[in-house]
């Protein structure tokens, strides 16, 4: 008997719920009021008024109830998005009623953890139709964000009663690591290693140079103009299309009693990483990620910046036994590139570029820095647009 | 129109209608209305122009409004208009500054105490369209105002709902007010189009008819009435034709007038026996000074004031067919209650402070009445009447069905009701006789004027009698020679001649009722018969749609009341030609007709609103009630004898076992009531109950979703840290089972290829999600263990 009446409570608390705002409040505070003189005084048109504040509170519950009824909550949110940048994100309300339109609905979305990641509204959905509820958020943080609930609210037609309905709508936003600016502390990097140059001959599209026809080289490669001028036979030389290649080493092992501020530094190296991959990538280079986790091996391109940012937005510290990232790194004639965090030492006898969180604390604080409150757009509230809105009608 | 502008337009349209119900009460004062339009013309324009003036100088203007529109209104105790007016120019100025949705709130609160104040100032019938359009437009702007303020609170109000950064989720996603153009979408978007007008008419129709059905089922108390009297000081109360004096002037403007001011709604079945003219009593007049009729300082002294809530007259003049009906009356100044011909009884309802005329039949109410009323009057119509109504085929069957010729002509609604007014009659009989018999020794009914019209008078009254010894042949002779001999005429320009009785009798021979009845009140006295004539109404406009008599103030009328011989009986006697009674007189028109209509309504709203009482409360109950026993009865008995049962109208008995079982019922449904509100408040809503079924779950698309279920219902038993990622939490997991659930990480592992590398499941994915649940089940079994 007690578990069939848990089962109902649970089916029943698993749907709408009330609410009674303090308007509401007052408003049953005034009818009774009103009720109470009606009896007291016999004053006919006051049992009237009573009785169409009863209608009123009627009225509320069936509109309330009717525009939460059968309605479908779902969501378009994007795969991946960046850490740090506002989203928009749809919450999507379906009517699925025959006749009756769903008024004024206030639709939250929650995360796994319960918290209210944004909030949309939608002024009415007409009988078998959606319409979205689109709503900004910022993700702090790179991983896996979880969205696991959404929940639908209106107090529609007079604001003296609310119903609540939520519902799991699961869904999981992979936010990758933001990306900063790293140009200028790459090139001071690579100015005090020294550049190299590799060019090579090749069969690409950029010019090599110019000399004397041998019979081996083929007629198309003949430069006309120049040997018409010089009287002999001149072919050109192209260079070779061979990408330069990097390879990024993010050391991720951490001690198991690692403090929280080296787990900061390390979300840091992530995103030092993630900015160098993105930089190297739009260079034109062959990128290679290597972390204790694994590696994403040499391509090039924006979806191997993808892939990295990924990987990177994935990663987790992993314990000081796991193999070290440079046992993995393949070992040719790629530029290597380190980020290191919290005194890690570089390697020894690896020629490499070095870069330290540390050394870009101030940048890296900016891009990791709560989104936010502070400097969030300024407020604008509704009472502020008619004369804007007005002009612009007139325009119209 | 946009959402915004039709926001601005609902909310002053409703201020300016709350005012306007306000106003149409009649309890507002000129200038206290030109303010109130002048501030409201100021507000317009100020919104037109967008000007934002600050709230000081409108609230220094409404003071000042405030203190010139009241000023001297405190001093009179009226305190409730004082208090109407501040809020009114509350009100505008609430209009003027508001801003946020609160100022909204409260603007509309303001207007509904006016529309309170309206409804405890006035009975009247046009605040019943007043109210019908007021809600219409409180549901529009209120309407309005909810999605505008869901919209703020949505879309802006997120940037003020901070996340508390408490250390432990500092991944935790943070909300971000929309951009000002989604607020811009939404204001710009067209509003108030055909299909919302149909559904705010639609919400307004549902809350007219809630509303009535609340108002009808409230139980009504007779308790004391404080605010009543507050209202009853009402300054503009409706004047009518009638009054307890006839001067001869000013007659044609009252006999010209279709305003209607009284009905008479016949009570019981057999409305097809009703009389053809049905004659309204006012007052008997008995002293004529030569230009006006009234009542002798004599009658006015034995007048008798009392509290009641009825009046029994000590009447004399029974015996004729009882009729007992409805009156319905329309404020009038004179306070007098109306009666049928030969008044029996008046059943106000509600106790009155009345003055009672015995010796002329009448009743009045000491205050004047400012508001409708309604009772029940009875009384016998003229026995010539009787003789008419007998030869209907309809009353002979009444007679045969009843056993009794004097039976009433209208059947109340039940017998017994008959039954009582017929011991009332017997019981006042004794008193009447007694009080007649004083009555006739006073010399009034035989008062005659000194002028020296009387002369040609009683030589006209002798010639026209002469011959002839019955007091009753002689008062018919009379009356036969004015109604034959006369025309009815209001040109009566005569009327202000000195020898204006004379010069009708003898030169113009055509007059109205006044003349006529006058005339004969002094020829008859003037031969020795007591006389004395009766001010009132003779209507013979019947409406079947309504089923009443209605009584205009052209159907004003005056006849003659004279006591024949020692039996104390009151015989009534109508000398004006029929050409100028009823319908013979006044041509129909279309205001007739449409004002017939109209009076339907009017009553309707009377009747079933201003005057609804516990009575007919208990009434409407006891018809349920008695239609169910006799539905029930006529299934019982095949169902060919239900029409016949539920025309016998049998008076309802409740037993005690009934009533106390009907007792149990409304304490049950008003349990269940509480149940069901308790239920809908703290569980939600019911499957059997509520409007709608369970919203289905979605089935997971794909195998991810499959994982994610998974997920779940490992995160119901190891809680997951917020912002942990599944990866980071099936490792640790692993380590804190001790390998147990070391499968749900590989599976973990597996479901971030697919999700976000795009790879194939390469494993089983059902034997590795049941693997998983049998380790899930292990952990806990090992952990219950």
């Amino acid at each position: 008997m007690r578990a069939a009446w848990r089962w109902v409570r649970r089916r029943l608390r698993s749907r709408w719920s009330y609410r009674l705002p303090g308007e509401g409040l007052f408003f049953i505070v005034v009818t009774l009021l009103i009720g109470l003189a009606a009896l007291n005084t016999g004053a006919q048109l006051l049992y009237l008024v009573f009785g169409m504040l009863c209608a009123f509170w009627v009225l509320s519950d069936v509109m309330a109830t009717s525009s939460m009824a059968r309605l479908e909550l779902s969501r378009r949110a994007p795969r991946m998005v960046t850490a740090g940048k506002p989203v928009e994100i749809a919450a999507v309300v379906e009517n699925r009623k025959r006749l009756w339109p769903s008024f004024s609905l206030r639709v939250s979305d929650f995360d796994g953890a319960g918290h209210e990641v944004g909030r949309g509204f939608v002024a009415w959905v007409r009988p078998r139709q959606s319409a979205p509820a689109p709503y900004r958020c910022v993700f702090p943080r790179r991983g896996i964000q979880r969205l696991a609930q959404m929940q639908v609210a209106t107090r529609f037609p007079f604001g003296l009663i609310e119903r609540r309905m939520r519902r799991e709508v699961a869904d999981e936003v992979l936010v990758l690591p933001p990306v900063v600016p790293v140009g200028d502390l790459v090139r001071r990097a690579r100015a005090e290693l020294g550049q190299r140059e590799s060019r090579l001959k090749g069969q690409g599209a950029g010019l090599y140079g110019i000399r004397h026809y041998t019979p081996a080289d083929p007629a198309r490669e003949i430069h006309w103009k120049l040997s018409a001028r010089s009287g002999s036979l001149l072919v050109r030389e192209f260079e070779s299309d061979e990408r330069r290649r990097s390879t990024v080493v993010l050391d991720n092992r951490l001690p198991a009693d690692a403090s929280r501020a080296a787990r900061e530094r390390l979300e840091e190296a992530v995103v030092l990483a993630a900015s160098l991959v993105e930089y190297l990538v739009r260079q034109g280079h062959e990128v290679e990620l290597v972390t204790a986790s694994g590696r994403v091996p040499f391509s090039a391109g924006p979806p191997q910046a993808t892939r990295c940012h990924r990987a990177l937005a994935l990663l987790l510290p992993e314990p000081e036994t796991a193999a070290s990232p440079w046992r993995l790194a393949q070992s040719d004639e790629s530029v290597r590139f380190a980020v290191l965090f919290g005194g890690q030492p570089a390697p020894a006898g690896e020629s490499l570029i070095a870069l330290r969180v540390e050394d870009c604390a101030s940048l890296l604080a900016r891009a990791l820095q709560p989104p936010g409150t502070p400097d969030a757009p300024a407020v604008t509230v509704f009472e502020d647009l008619p004369a804007r809105v007005y002009d612009r009608e007139a325009r119209a | 129109m946009s959402f915004l502008r039709s926001f601005r337009a609902l909310t002053n349209a409703t201020a300016l209608w709350a005012f306007a119900t306000l106003v149409a009460t009649g309890q507002i004062h000129l200038p206290a209305v030109l303010l109130f339009l002048l501030a409201f013309a100021g507000v317009l324009v100020a919104q037109r122009r967008g000007l934002r003036l600050p709230g000081w100088v409108w609230i220094t203007v409404s003071l000042l409004a405030f203190g010139i529109a009241t000023w001297g209104w405190f001093g009179l105790g009226e305190q409730l208009y004082a208090v109407t007016y501040f809020f009114l120019y509350l009100e505008i100025n609430k209009l003027a500054t508001a801003r946020k949705s609160r100022d909204y709130l409260q603007l509309f609160a303001l207007t509904f105490f006016q529309v309170l104040a309206a409804a405890v100032s006035t009975e009247s019938v046009v605040f019943a369209p007043m109210l019908a359009v007021y809600v219409f437009l409180v549901v529009a702007a209120m309407m309005t105002l909810t999605i505008k303020r869901d919209a703020e609170e949505a879309l802006v109000g997120v940037a003020r709902r901070r996340p508390v950064e408490d250390g432990s989720a500092p991944g935790r996603p943070v909300p971000l007010p929309a951009q000002p153009v989604a607020l811009e979408r939404i204001a710009t978007a067209p509003y108030l189009d055909r299909r919302l007008l149909a559904w705010l008419s639609a919400f307004t129709v549902f809350v007219m008819i809630v509303g009535s059905t609340v108002f009808w089922i409230v139980p009504r108390t007779t308790s004391p009435n404080f605010l009543a009297g507050l209202a009853g000081r009402n300054r503009n109360v409706a004047k009518s034709a009638f009054s307890d004096s006839i001067d001869f002037v000013g007659l044609n403007e009252i006999q010209t007038d279709p305003t209607i001011v009284m009905r008479a709604a016949p009570l019981g079945e057999h409305l097809e026996a009703r009389p053809e003219f049905l004659r309204i009593r006012g007052t008997a007049l008995d002293y004529f000074s030569g230009r006006e009729w009234s009542r002798s300082p004599r009658v006015t002294g034995r007048m008798t004031s009392q509290r009641d809530s009825s009046v029994h007259y000590a009447t004399a003049n029974r015996g004729g067919p009882l009729f007992a009906a409805r009156l319905t009356l329309e404020p009038e100044a004179s306070g007098y209650l109306f009666s049928i011909d030969q008044p029996l009884s008046l059943e106000l309802g509600e106790s009155m402070l009345l003055d009672v005329d015995n010796e002329g039949l009448a009743a009045k109410a000491v205050m004047p009445r400012s508001q409708a009323i309604s009772y029940t009057a009875s009384g016998y119509l003229p026995e010539a009447r009787a003789a008419n109504a007998s030869s209907n085929p309809l009353r002979a069957q009444l007679a045969a069905r009843t056993g009794r010729d004097d039976a009433p002509v209208i059947l109340r609604e039940s017998l017994r009701r008959v039954a009582e007014l017929r011991e009332v009659a017997r019981w006042m009989a004794g008193a009447s006789e007694r009080a007649q018999r004083t009555i006739a020794s006073e010399p009034n009914y035989l008062q005659v004027p000194r002028i020296a019209d009387m002369r040609v008078l009683a030589e006209l009254a002798q010639q026209w009698t002469e011959g002839l010894n019955d007091n009753y042949d002689r008062a018919q002779r009379i009356e036969e020679r004015l109604r034959s001999d006369y025309e009815y005429s209001l040109d009566v320009a005569f009327s202000q001649r000195d020898d204006h009785l004379a010069y009708f009798l003898t030169e113009a021979r055509a007059g109205h009722c006044e003349y006529f009845a006058t005339t004969m009140a002094l020829m008859l006295r003037a031969v020795g018969i007591p006389t004395r004539v009766v001010n009132g109404y003779l209507t013979d406009e019947w409406s079947p749609t309504a089923r009443r008599y209605l009584v205009r103030q052209e159907h004003a009328h005056t006849w003659v009341e004279a006591r024949l011989d020692d039996s104390n009986r009151w015989h009534t006697f109508d000398p004006t030609p029929t050409s100028g009674l009823g319908s013979n007189r006044i041509p129909n028109t279309l205001y007739r007709f449409l004002s017939g209509w109209f009076d339907n309504l009017k009553v309707f709203w009377y009747e079933k609103y201003v005057d609804f009482s516990l009575e007919d409360q208990r009434a409407g109950l006891f018809a349920v009630i008695r239609f169910i026993r006799h539905s029930h009865a006529a299934l019982a008995a095949g169902g060919n004898n239900a029409r016949l049962m539920w025309h016998q109208q049998t008076p309802l008995q409740l037993t005690g076992r009934q009533l106390a079982g009907a007792g149990l019922l409304a304490v049950g449904l008003l349990l269940a009531t509480g149940l069901g509100l308790y239920l809908r408040m703290h569980l939600g809503t019911l499957g059997v109950l509520g409007t709608t079924g369970p919203l289905a779950r979605r089935a997971p698309p794909d195998r991810v979703r499959a994982y994610l279920d998974l997920l779940s219902e490992v995160e119901a038993y190891y809680p997951r840290a917020p912002g942990q990622t599944p990866l980071a939490y099936a490792r640790q997991l692993a380590d804190r089972s001790q390998g147990r659930l070391a499968a749900f990480r590989g599976l973990t592992e597996d479901y971030y290829g697919v999700r976000f590398d795009a790879r194939p499941w390469d494993r089983q994915l059902d034997a590795a999600i049941a693997q998983v649940r049998k380790a899930l089940a292990d952990a806990q079994a090992g952990t219950v263990a």
